[in-house]
C-alpha cells in the first residue's frame, strides 16, 4: 500500500467507524421488545414523549447501550496498553488473567458483602491490579521471555477462574447472578454500578490517550525507551495500573467479556498502525461498536429470548480472529 | 565528555567490568573491540546508567552519572541498541521520539522538533523513506532510521552497540563513514564492532577489552603495533599498504 493511500485509509477508517458508532447507538436504543422510533426519541428528548417510551429509554436502553460502549472501549484500550507494555501481541486482559482477577474480586465482594454495590468496581479493580502486578513482577524477576509470560498469564487466569468457581460453589444462594457474570452480559446492568465504573473508564481512556507518546516509546523496547530518557519502570507500572482500572471497571458491570480486549487492538493495529494517536481512539471505538453490535444481536436475534452477550461475542469474535490470523499467514508466505 | 574511574559494574550480583578507568575523546570515533563476553556492551550500558555499579563511577561532564536524571542524561548521551522491537511506526514518527527528552508536559512535539527530525533524516540519507513503516525497511535502512533517531536526540555523545551487524558490506562501509563524519563534526562516537579490520580502518581510537578489563587504548596503529590484538583474539594480525598509501589489515588464526 502506498504511503498517501495509507494516510487516507487511516482517516477513512476512523470516519467510517465514528459513523458506525453513532448508527449503532441509535439502533441499540431503538431495537428491542418495544420499538422506539427516532421520532419517539426526539419526543422524549423534548419532554413530550410517551411515559412508556421514556421509561424504557431512561431505565433500560440508555444504561444498556452506555454499558456496552463503555465496556467495549475500556477492554479494548486495556488490551492496547497491556500489549504495548509487555511488548507482546498475544497478551490481552482476558488472556493473562486480568479479567479473571477482576471477576474473582467481584465474586468475593458479592459473597461477603452482598449489598455493597458501590464497592464492586473497587473490588474488580483490586483483583485486576493484583493479577497484573503479579504477571509484571514475574516478568521482571525472571526476565521471562514473551512466551513464558503468556503461559504464566494463562495459568494465573485458570487459577483465578477456579477460585471464583470455588466461591461460587460454596455460596450458591447468595450468588445467583454469577453464572451470567461468568458469561458476560448486560441484561442486569444497574445504574448504581454503571456510573462510578463509567467515570473510571472515561477518565482512564483519556489519561492513556494523554500518555500516548510514552506508550508508543515503551513499545520500542526497554533499551530504546530508556535511552530517550523515559523512566520505564515508573511508566510500565503506571500503565499497568491504568489497564487494571479499565479492565476492572469494565468487568465490574459487564462480566467476563473475553474477546473484546484482544480482537479490538488487533483490528486497530492492522488498520491504522501503531501510532497511538490513531491506535487508541480506533481501538476504543472498535471495541465499543463490536460489543454494541453483539449485544444488539444477543437480545434481538432470538427474541423473545435473550442470550448472554459474551456467548455471541465469542461466537462472532473467535472465527473472525482466526480468519484474520490465517489471512496474515497467507500474506506472509506470499512475500 | 564522558569518562569512568575504577568502574566495576555488571548486572545484579554478577560483576562484569573490573576497575576500568578510561576517558572518551570528543571529536573521535572510538571503536571498542574484544572477544565475546569481554564486557564491551556492558561498558556501553554503564555509560547509559543501565548497569548496576558496585564500585567506581561514571562521570558525565565532570558530574557522577548517578546524579543526572534520566532525561538529562538523554540530552547528552544517545544510544543505538543492538536489537529492538520491530514496530509498525512510520520512520519519521520513530525518529521524532528521539526528541522525547526535550519536550515538556503535555509532551507535544514542536516545530523545532520536526525540523530536527527532517535534518536527521537528511543527514542519514533516508528522507524519502520518512513515511514508510519500520517493518517495511531493509536491514540497512532500518539501521539508518535508528541512527537518525539518535541524531535527532542531538547529543554530544553517541553510543552504538554493533551498528554494522546484519548489514551487507556496502551498507556497513556507508555507516562507518557516516560515523566518522559525525565524529569529525565534534561528537564523541563510541561503537562496539566485531569486525576488526573495519575498526582498524575507520576508528580514530581503539579500546581493546578482555574479560571485563581494559587491555589497551590508542590509535589503531598503536594497537596494531602493541600486539595486543594478536594476544587477545589469538590471531596473527598483518598489515599492508594499498596503492594509495592506505593501510589495510588481514588476519590468520594462530
Amino acid at each position: 500500500m502506498s504511503v498517501t493511500n495509507r494516510l487516507h485509509a487511516r482517516k477513512r477508517a476512523l470516519c467510517l467507524l465514528c459513523f458506525l458508532f453513532v448508527f449503532l447507538i441509535f439502533v441499540s436504543l431503538a431495537a428491542g421488545a418495544v420499538k422506539v422510533s427516532l421520532s419517539d426519541m426526539a419526543a422524549v428528548v423534548m419532554g413530550r414523549g410517551e411515559a412508556g417510551h421514556e421509561n424504557i429509554l431512561l431505565h433500560i436502553r440508555i444504561p444498556r447501550t452506555a454499558a456496552c460502549a463503555l465496556a467495549g472501549s475500556g477492554l479494548a484500550v486495556a488490551g492496547v496498553v497491556i500489549q504495548n507494555v509487555l511488548q507482546n501481541p498475544l497478551a490481552g486482559p482476558n488472556i493473562i488473567g486480568v479479567n479473571a482477577g477482576a471477576g474473582f474480586g467481584v465474586v468475593l465482594c458479592s459473597f461477603f458483602f452482598p449489598l455493597a454495590y458501590r464497592a464492586i468496581p473497587l473490588a474488580a479493580f483490586g483483583g485486576a491490579l493484583c493479577a497484573v502486578l503479579f504477571i509484571y513482577a514475574l516478568a521482571r524477576k525472571t526476565g521471562a521471555s514473551r512466551m513464558t509470560l503468556v503461559l504464566a498469564g494463562v495459568s494465573v487466569n485458570s487459577l483465578l477462574n477456579a477460585a471464583s468457581d470455588m466461591v461460587h460453589t460454596f455460596g450458591n444462594d447468595t450468588l445467583t447472578s454469577t453464572y451470567s457474570f461468568r458469561l458476560g452480559g448486560f441484561s442486569s446492568v444497574s445504574v448504581q454500578v454503571l456510573v462510578p465504573a463509567g467515570i473510571l473508564i472515561v477518565a482512564g481512556i483519556l489519561l492513556v490517550c494523554l500518555l500516548g507518546n510514552e506508550l508508543e516509546i515503551l513499545s520500542l523496547g526497554e533499551q530504546a525507551a530508556s535511552s530517550v530518557g523515559l523512566n520505564t519502570r515508573l511508566f510500565r507500572f503506571l500503565f499497568l495500573v491504568l489497564a487494571a482500572v479499565l479492565a476492572g471497571a469494565s468487568v465490574s458491570f459487564a462480566g467476563l467479556l473475553g474477546f473484546a480486549g484482544l480482537i479490538a487492538p488487533h483490528m486497530a493495529r492492522r488498520l491504522v498502525g501503531e501510532e497511538c494517536r490513531y491506535l487508541l481512539p480506533f481501538s476504543a471505538l472498535f471495541g465499543a461498536c463490536f460489543v454494541m453490535a453483539c449485544d444488539l444481536g444477543a437480545r434481538t436475534l432470538w427474541a423473545p429470548y435473550e442470550i448472554p452477550t459474551g456467548i455471541l461475542l465469542s461466537f462472532v469474535g473467535a472465527p473472525f480472529f482466526l480468519y484474520l490470523l490465517f489471512r496474515q499467514k497467507r500474506r506472509r508466505s506470499h512475500d | 565528555m564522558i569518562r569512568c574511574k575504577n568502574l566495576c559494574a555488571g548486572y545484579g550480583r554478577r560483576q562484569i567490568l573490573k576497575e576500568i578507568t578510561w576517558q572518551a575523546e570528543p571529536g573521535k570515533l572510538t571503536v571498542i573491540v574484544g572477544p565475546n563476553g569481554s564486557g564491551k556492551s556492558t561498558l556501553l550500558k554503564s555509560f547509559m546508567g543501565q548497569t548496576d555499579v558496585c564500585h567506581g563511577e561514571v562521570y558525565l561532564d565532570g558530574r557522577p552519572l548517578s546524579s543526572w536524571s534520566s532525561r538529562e542524561t538523554a540530552r547528552r548521551v544517545s544510544y543505538v541498541p543492538q536489537s529492538r522491537n520491530e514496530v509498525n511506526l512510520s520512520v519519521s514518527r520513530m525518529v521524532l521520539h528521539g526528541r522525547f527528552p526535550y519536550v515538556a508536559y503535555p509532551r507535544h512535539y514542536t516545530a523545532e522538533d520536526y525540523d530536527k527530525v527532517a535534518w536527521a533524516l537528511e543527514r542519514t540519507g533516508i528522507e524519502e523513506l520518512r513515511d514508510c513503516l519500520i517493518s517495511e525497511l531493509s536491514g540497512g535502512e532500518r539501521q539508518k532510521a535508528y541512527l537518525a533517531m539518535a541524531l535527532a536526540q542531538d547529543t554530544p555523545v553517541m553510543i552504538l552497540d554493533e551498528p554494522t551487524t546484519y548489514l551487507d558490506i556496502s551498507c556497513q562501509l556507508e555507516l562507518m563513514e557516516l560515523l566518522k563524519d559525525l565524529a569529525g563534526e565534534g561528537k564523541t562516537v563510541l561503537a562496539v564492532l566485531h569486525d576488526l579490520a573495519q575498526g582498524l580502518q575507520y576508528g580514530d581510537r581503539m579500546l581493546v577489552m578482555e574479560k571485563g578489563e581494559k587491555v589497551a587504548y590508542g590509535t589503531p596503529e598503536e594497537i596494531f603495533e602493541s600486539g595486543q590484538l594478536d594476544r587477545v583474539f589469538g590471531l596473527a594480525v598483518h598489515a599492508g599498504t594499498h596503492g594509495q598509501g592506505k593501510k589495510h589489515y588481514w588476519f590468520e588464526r594462530k
